[in-house]
């Protein structure tokens, strides 16, 4: 089991992209989870051993005290944070300021070289805004590593990508390419690959509706939450789900692929 | 019409699936299957309390149709007829646990007779059990048996609010052995 805790934030999103595990949009019922409620089981992860927290959603910069958040838990636990790298006015960088020298990797999502490929499947406008953003946060500096959701890339769209992801200032060790998962959104589009419980590494997932499998768990699919990768919905004590998740790893022959071996 | 989805095995969570032994399980374990914490830990209590175990099936089965008769709930009565049937009760001793007998007529042994007493009185709401009834099964019965009993009718109970709360639908195949048997179909 991985030494990593997810949360999902909230399950809204400025944005709605087609691949979307959780079916993220403007629209969809917020989810939030509550920050002192994060605090504290980051707390108890950190007593039961995890050694680092991921955060994602939806997209966290939706929480206006997020940053607040971050620096509770970084006091804790060390923190991936997933983000889709568009709400980066000039109010928010200077906000991100407070962060440096923290224990923090923010992850950005840019799937393709190029705004007309990169925005078909996400939003008019993303391209151009995490290429703006991401040489801003560098200077804050903050660790920042691109995250590329793909369906499929040529060797000419992933050679195009990783020059254009170089030329960021992005190191190749902070470049991940995962493939689309067939899960919630993605697979009412018929897009991405399946990932059976074998091959999802098992690493303990948050969310308002209950303690799941791994971050490609709680999805929805047609408004519904996909359960089947629930392990439990009390998530209080953290000890519960950790308990029934260990129980239950033994029986599952864990096979990780690379697009399935971590959420990050 | 169940009021809530019945998981099948492919939408349960991954750690309820042991309890599923086909694509469909019983309407009790797919409802839980939606809290699997609940269905971890309750199912083997409820296998316990109402499985055969030290006491025999047939008087587990006897306090369970009587219990659920008394308590109205058709989805616990029409399904634990059809156990019943397998655990070898007689037509008319069904009928007299089901209430559509008498059940001085059909039952002859004192020992089974104070039991089912012993479940009307546990299936009576909150109306008290008399000193004599609390008397005669400490007089017939060890007390482990006393327990095994009353934990088996109050895990009943507790099902059949559950059931009938719910709405839970009786497996079709069943209430086909139901009318094969020629046993009315409980509503
Ligand atoms: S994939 Fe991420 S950025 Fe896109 S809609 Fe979903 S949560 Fe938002």
């Amino acid at each position: 089991m991985s030494k990593r805790l997810w949360f999902y934030t909230n399950y809204h999103c400025n944005l709605a992209c087609t691949y979307c595990l959780t079916e993220s949009s403007p629209s969809v019922p917020k989810r939030i989870f509550q920050p002192e409620e994060m605090i504290s089981i980051a707390k108890q992860a950190s007593e039961l051993g995890f050694e680092s927290i991921g955060i994602t959603g939806g997209e966290p910069f939706l929480i206006p005290t997020l940053v607040d958040t971050l620096h509770s838990i970084l006091d804790i636990l060390p923190v991936t944070l997933l983000t889709n790298g568009t709400l980066f006015h000039k109010k928010r960088i200077e906000e991100l300021r407070s962060l440096a020298g923290r224990d923090l990797r923010m992850q950005i999502s840019l799937d393709y070289a190029t705004p007309q490929e990169n925005d078909a499947m996400r939003a008019r406008g993303n391209f151009e805004k995490v290429i703006q953003a991401i040489p801003l946060l560098l200077d804050i500096p903050l660790h920042i590593r691109v995250a590329s959701t793909i369906d499929q890339h040529t060797s000419q769209e992933e050679d195009a990508l990783n020059k254009l992801v170089h030329k960021l200032g992005i190191p190749k060790k902070d470049h991940i390419v995962r493939k689309i998962i067939h899960r919630g959104r993605a697979q009412s589009q018929g897009l991405g690959i399946n990932a059976s419980i074998e091959e999802l590494m098992p690493e303990l997932t948050l969310t308002v509706d209950g303690a799941f499998w791994s971050p490609f768990a709680p999805t929805y699919k047609d408004g519904r939450l996909q359960k089947d990768l629930l392990i439990s919905n009390t998530i209080q004590p953290l000890s519960a789900p950790v308990d029934i998740l260990l129980s239950f790893i033994a029986q599952i022959p864990y096979q990780a692929n690379e697009h399935t071996a971590g959420f990050v | 019409m169940s009021i809530i989805t019945l998981l099948s095995k492919s939408q349960a969570p991954i750690t309820t699936r042991s309890f599923y032994a086909q694509e469909t399980a019983s309407p009790i374990i797919s409802s839980i299957a939606h809290v699997p914490e609940l269905l971890l830990k309750g199912m083997p209590f409820i296998g316990q309390a109402l499985g055969a175990s030290s006491v025999s099936l047939r008087m587990k089965e006897m306090m369970i149709l009587r219990a659920s008769t008394k308590l109205h709930c058709s989805y616990c009565t029409n399904t634990h007829t059809v156990v019943c049937i397998q655990a070898g009760l007689t037509h008319n001793e069904i009928l007299a646990l089901r209430g559509e007998k008498e059940v001085d007529e059909v039952f002859t042994e004192a020992k089974e007779k104070l039991l089912i007493a012993w479940t009307d009185a546990m299936s009576n709401g909150g109306n008290p059990i008399s000193t004599s009834l609390k008397e005669q099964m400490i007089q017939h019965y060890s007390e482990a048996e006393i327990v095994e009993f009353s934990l088996c009718i109050g895990a009943t109970i507790m099902l059949n609010r559950y059931a009938s709360a719910l709405s839970l639908p009786v497996d079709p195949d069943h209430l086909r052995i139901l009318n094969k048997q020629g046993f009315s179909i409980v509503s």
